[in-house]
Parts: structure tokens; sequence; C-alpha cells
């Protein structure tokens, strides 16, 4: 990468990520499977099962899904944890999950749209 | 669950919802733009007093105005002068600065190099625990990564400043969290502390000016500078602005990291946030500060979570470990697990601390073996109160707090263990035992086949009876019998 | 005690380049410590002289901050190292109880090594992983939610690995 060199750079760099690269804003039009890989997160297995949604995903050749490493959402008690996010819509957080619940958010909540009924947590945390 | 919402994050913004390895994430959520900012549209006196005007206070424990610590950092003459940020965090059951780290790294390097160009600094330092590879990890990669895209180092966007960030890694000490103990590890020397003043500020890392803060402080920076210090104070209370993280832990349902902001009651973190004590027990006690910290009983639980309430409910704030704590808890027992922690960790320069812990902690020995004497209660507050008038450091000064809190009140707990040779909570195995009651035992045999010292005896299907002699008090027995027939008093 | 046979090396060239490295020679003290243990796997007083003598300082003083901070070693450890956690948020939740089954189970008391040098035994502060508590640690691996129930179990699955090894 090119060394950004003035405050007008970074903006553009700022645009251009955001359309582009960036994994975070509906503007990527992607789908975004995040999950939660901090200490306790990978303590509690979430190595694997991020590796069972990438599994899941190429066997069942699901496009414009992408799964992302994230820091500490903070429910430790809760770990393993999945974050689901869709352009435009809420994201959907899943606690406790098991290899089969990886399987099931990806052949149900990912390619028949129905989020699981087990396992969802309710989290509001108000980022200002 | 509206109880949520409660929840606002701002030191945690972006834990959780980054990849911490990717810099373009930082970049998309508005990053390095508060230090764009800074460089090109605000002076370093600007900088400086926003930070003053927005009231944060530091994270780290103590809660000493950070604006403060610039200003004098800045006045400060000298031509080298260094940022530090501590990130040892050494308090055991606290894990909020570990989760910043792991999660966000880029948010602290970009407030030190704003603290840098408000207080004239070039050089930035983060001493952080050996024992987090992972956040070493993220750190080093997002150094590399800023670095790479001229975020740090030298003539950063082409303002013509210039700051480069170093790691050095702590080895295990918790006085290192005591900022002049910090210092001298950096410096490659045992971290023991030195007397203040001269603070830090004026002369600190290799004796020049240092403004020093912990990874929390430097979380909320970036923020203040984007959005102003008049945003940040719509959060908290007049005297303690913002939020707070606390590293929620113990024998609530559910354990992890919240974000309140400050005059938040103690009651909506463990009942709300932290959904009520496990197993539907009866809760005793909030542990706030660590070892330096105290305990929180229930009847003030409606306290609103600040700075000076904390100080005069006989606690702190301390860097946001809180450990709930249920009627199973031996309040004795706790101050002797801190005790033992701090005895430990004194690092021996000062005599209060070296030598009066652990007199301290020879004392609460004594009281939960059962040989605790009247007199004890009187030496407990009064060899205290002198440790804490006269021990060098924060730690030596902090270090009794644990026990006096805890007498303060649960004093009737001590007077149990000490007259009537009772642990209340039935938590002191020396002041256990474990009895069958015979009309419950069905003579099933299971406890005589669990228990790892073989005392427990009786034919099958007669009633058992254990051998008190030879009983370790271990209470396999009590865990394991299916008709709840063994009791413990 | 007998004087331990110590490695008695004439130099240390993973030390020599990792000084030349450092582009700050102050304060290399600890950063030297670091890296000489992560060689070594511990602080031999062979190495605490080469360390002395490279860095131009006192032995005294490289022998002060090697005792001062819990992370260094000064004796070799075992091959596996049981790390059980007792902070605060284990401790509540029972770890001193599993710390007792490990010294019944391996028969050794914390900080000490088995005799056939498989296992160390030791406490630590603090992991970060509160909400597993309470938390074992065998070199890298993570053990949450452990029980006394559970360590006998924990042991066997080392000494399963170790004899493998060996045949």
């Amino acid at each position: 990468m090119d060394k950004i060199g003035s405050w007008d750079e970074l903006k553009r760099f700022r645009e251009d990520t955001r359309k582009e690269t960036s994994l975070l804003t509906p503007d990527s039009g992607k789908t975004i499977l995040a999950v939660g890989e901090a200490t306790c997160g990978i303590a509690a297995g979430a190595k694997k099962i991020a590796e069972v949604l990438q599994d899941e995903i190429e066997k069942r050749d699901v496009k414009n899904v992408y799964i992302i490493a994230t820091g500490c959402f903070g429910y430790c008690y809760a770990e393993p944890m999945v974050e689901v996010r869709e352009p435009g819509k809420k994201s959907v957080y899943y606690g406790y999950v098991t290899e089969d619940t990886a399987r099931e958010i990806v052949s149900e909540h990912l390619m028949q749209g129905k989020p699981l009924t087990q396992n969802i947590l309710n989290l509001e945390v108000r980022i200002p | 669950m509206s109880s949520m919402t409660s929840q606002v994050r701002i030191a945690l913004r972006n834990c959780g919802v980054i990849d911490p390895e990717n810099i373009k994430d930082y970049i998309a959520t508005d990053g390095y733009d508060a230090l764009a900012k800074a460089l090109f549209t605000m002076t370093p006196d600007e900088v400086v007093e926003t930070v003053k005007k927005s009231g944060l206070r530091g994270r780290g424990g103590a809660g000493f105005p950070t604006g403060v610590k610039w200003e004098t950092a800045r006045r400060s003459e000298s031509d080298i002068k260094y940022v530090l940020c501590n990130a040892d965090e050494g308090d055991p059951g606290a894990f909020m600065d570990r989760s910043v780290l792991e999660g966000d790294p880029h948010c602290v390097l970009e407030a030190m190099a704003i603290c840098g160009y408000a207080i004239g600094a070039n050089q930035g330092v983060i001493y952080v625990r050996a024992e987090y590879p992972l956040a070493v990890k993220r750190l080093q990669i997002a150094i590399e990564q800023a670095s790479e895209l001229g975020l740090l180092g030298d003539n950063i966007l082409g303002s013509g400043f210039s700051f480069n960030l170093k790691l050095y890694f702590g080895a295990g000490a918790f006085v290192c969290g005591e900022e002049t103990s910090l210092m001298n590890s950096v410096q490659g020397g045992r971290g023991e502390p030195r007397l203040k003043p001269p603070f830090p500020a004026v002369k600190g890392l290799w004796d020049k000016p240092t403004n020093i803060n912990n990874v929390e402080t430097y979380a909320n920076v970036a923020q203040i500078i984007r959005r102003g210090w008049e945003w940040f104070r719509q959060f908290g209370t007049e005297k303690s602005p913002g939020t707070k993280v606390f590293a929620l832990a113990g024998k609530v349902n559910n354990v992890g990291l919240v974000e309140v902001p400050m005059g938040t009651p103690l009651r909506t973190i463990v009942e709300d946030i932290g959904g009520g004590i496990r197993n539907n027990k009866k809760f005793k006690a909030a542990q706030t500060g660590g070892p330096s910290g105290g305990c929180i009983p229930a009847e003030h639980l409606d306290t609103p979570i600040e700075y000076e309430s904390l100080i005069g409910l006989g606690s702190m704030m301390g860097s946001g470990g809180m450990i709930v704590l249920d009627e199973d808890d031996c309040m004795v027992g706790i101050s002797k697990f801190y005790l033992t922690f701090t005895a430990e960790e004194s690092c021996g320069k000062c005599t209060p601390c070296r030598i009066g812990n652990m007199r301290l902690l020879e004392i609460l020995d004594r009281i939960t073996e059962g040989n605790g004497e009247e007199k004890d209660l009187d030496v407990l507050e009064n060899l205290g109160n002198t440790i804490k008038d006269t021990a060098l450091c924060g730690l030596g000064q902090s270090s009794p707090n644990p026990i006096i809190s805890t007498l303060r009140y649960f004093r009737k707990e001590y007077e149990e263990h000490i007259f009537n040779k009772r642990c209340p909570a039935g938590s002191c195995s020396k002041l256990i035992g474990y009895k069958i009651l015979p009309e419950k035992c069905t003579g099933c045999t299971v406890c005589a086949r669990n228990c790892p010292v073989s005392c427990i005896s009786g034919e099958r299907k007669q009633v058992h009876v254990i051998d008190q002699e030879r009983c370790t008090k271990c209470g396999v027995c009590f865990s394991k019998c299916p008709f709840k027939a063994i009791i413990r008093g | 005690m007998a004087q331990e046979s110590v490695e008695v090396r004439e130099s240390y060239p993973e030390l020599d380049a990792f000084y030349d490295s450092l582009s700050d020679k102050n304060g290399a003290l600890i950063p030297m410590l670091h890296r000489a243990q992560g060689e070594y796997g511990y602080l031999s007083q062979d190495v605490q002289l080469y360390v002395a003598h490279k860095l131009g300082v006192p032995a005294s003083k490289v022998y002060g901050v090697a005792t001062f901070y819990s992370l260094f070693n000064l004796e070799r450890k075992g091959q596996y190292k049981i790390n059980v956690c007792l902070g605060t948020a284990c401790y509540v939740r029972g770890s001193e109880a599993v710390l007792e089954a490990f010294e019944k189970e391996l028969n050794i008391k914390r900080s000490e090594t088995t005799s056939d040098g498989l296992f160390t035994l030791a406490s630590i502060r603090c992991v970060g992983a509160c909400g597993l508590a309470p938390v074992v640690m065998v070199g890298e691996k993570v053990y949450g939610r452990v029980t006394p129930d559970d360590v006998k179990g924990i042991v066997d699955e080392y000494l399963g690995k170790a004899g493998e090894g060996n045949g």
C-alpha cells in the first residue's frame, strides 16, 4: 500500500474502502459472518466454528458471503458467537454456536433467509 | 431484552464490529479522522484544552483528569518527550484492556499519536503484558499497517508531525501498573516505584517529560477529538463524564464485558446486564477495584457508579474488574485471596507494604483456620490504616482496602470465624465438617466409593458414617450424594 | 542445594544476533531475558552471566531483574506446563480445588516439576477468559469450566501424547 499523503487522500481512501473492500458497511452489498475471535472466543472454539462456516459456504456454493474475525463483543458467557450482517437488515447474533449450529446458519439463515429459532441473542448496544 | 440498551459503547465501539487485523476496517469506521482533524485544524493547545473540557479521567484506577496530565506534559520544556501506554492489566479478573487491544488496536495508536502532537512528543511506547500473546500480535500488525500507510512514522499525512511507536513487554509484575514502576521496567530494571513528585509529566521515562495513560483512557480520545468535548459530556455525570468498561465476572449468569455511562447504578449491571446470580443464589457483594478495591454489599446496590461514590463506599473504580459474590463466598476468604496476591506482588521496596501486608495475611490465615483471637480485628484495622498512610506507592496504599471494606460491611462474618469457629458461608475448609443424616441415607455407597481418602464406611443399604479424624473436608461426598443426605456445617 | 550442572557454552549466537538487531540498546535487559528464555527455556546461571557481560551491567542486576518478574524461570520446566488460573473470577468459581486436584494427581506441589520432567504445575493470574472460569491452560491450549473431576482426564491426555512420542 502507498502512503497516504494528506487529509484529503485519507478521506478518499475511506470512501473507496467503504465502497469496495470494507466488509462493514451496507454500501459494500455483502453479507458478513463476523466470528468473535478474541482470547475468550478462541478458547471456546471460535476458530473451529469459522472453519466450519467457511467449509459450508464453499460446499454449498453460497455467493457474496464473507467471514471476518472480529474482537470481543463482550458476551463472554455466550461464546463462541457469530453475527450475521446482511445488507439492509438488522444484524442477527448467535451465541453458544456449535458446529451444527454453524452449518444451520449457512443452510437455513443464509440460503433460505430463515434465521434460526435457537441460539439467537437479543443484544442491544448503543454505539453513539 | 431492554436491559441491553443500558450499554453505551465509546471505548468498545469497534470491538466485535471490525476486523482488528485490517486497518481498512478501522479507517472505514472513521479511523484516523481524529488525528487528521487535530493535525490540520487544531493547535496542540486546543487539543489539550478539548481533552480537559471533556472531563475525561484516567480509567486505570485513580481517575486523575487526563487533560491536566497532558497540560503538564505540554508545559514541561524538553527536547525529547514520551507518550506511554499502560497496557499491563494486572488486576486478576479484569480483561477490559485486553479486549480493546485485541478488538480495536488502532484506536489506541491513534490516541497516542494525538497525545504526541498535543504534548510535543515524537515517540511512544506501549507497555503490554507478555501474557497477552494475541493482543501483542494484533498490536504489532496494527503498528505495521499504520506505518505502511503513513499514519504513524515521519511526516504523518504530510503535516510535518512525526510519531513512532514501540512495544515493550512486561514480564509479570502487578506493581508495574504503577506508573513510576512501569517506567523503571521500560528502562530495563526492576519494576520498583519511586516517590512522586516529580510526576512523570515533568520527569518520566529516561528523565524526560512523559504522559502515561492506560488503554481504556486512550480508547476514548479519538472520539472526543472528532466529535468535541460537549458530545462526550452528554454521557455520564458532571464529575465523571463518559462511560466505563467493566469486566463482569464471578457468580453472575452473563459474564462479559460491559460499557455503561458513569452514574449507572450497580444494580443495573448486576441484575439487568449480568442477568442476576447463577443458580438462583443470593447476591452478597460486588467486588470492584481488584486487590486495591473493596466489596459493595447488597444495601448499596442502587449507588450510581462514579469515582467518588465508590471511594465513599470504601471501594474504588479501579481498572474495571467487577467480581460478583454470592452467599457461598466467605468474605474473610476473599480478603485472604487478595492479600495473598498483594503480599506476593509487593516489590519489597518499602517496609509497610513488604512486612505489613505479610502480617495482615498471617492474621487472616489464622482466622480462617479457626485460630483467630479477639484482638485480631483491631490489629487488622490499625495495621491496615497504617499501611494505607505510609506505603510508598498506590499498590501498598490500597492493599488493605479489601480487608477494611469487608470489616466495614461483614464484620459479623469475621466474628463468627473468631468466636464461634464457624464459617457462615461454608467455605473455609478448616472450619467446616460433613455429616451424614441417618434419616436420609439409603446406603447407596456412592459417597464411600468417591471419597478420595476412604474415610466413609458402611454396608450396602445401611447408614454410612464419616470418620471425622481422617476426613480432609474436600466436599466430594457432599456434591456426589444423590439423596442430599450429607450436610455441611 | 547441590549445584546443578549448568549448560556451559562459549557463546550464545542467538542472543548476539538479537542484541545487534535492537535499534535502541537502552533498556535492553528485559527484552534480552525474554529472548533468552524463549530460546533456551529458562535463564541458567550461564545465560544470566552472558547477558550481564553483553550489556556491561553487573550480574547482580541481571539476577535482580530475573527474580523480580514472575515470567522468568531460573530452572528448567517440564515438557507440559499446566497453569491453573487463580484470577478472581476463577477463584470464586472453584479453581483452588482444581489446583489441589492436579497436586494430588501429579503428586507434586504448585510450581514444582514431576520427576520424569513431563509436567510443571503452576498457578497463573488471569488469562482473560473469565467467561469460561475456572480455566486451566496446558501449554497454549485452554480448558474452560474445569472441575476437579476433569483433572485426571487432562493429565491422561498428555501422558498419552508423551507415550506416543516415545513409542
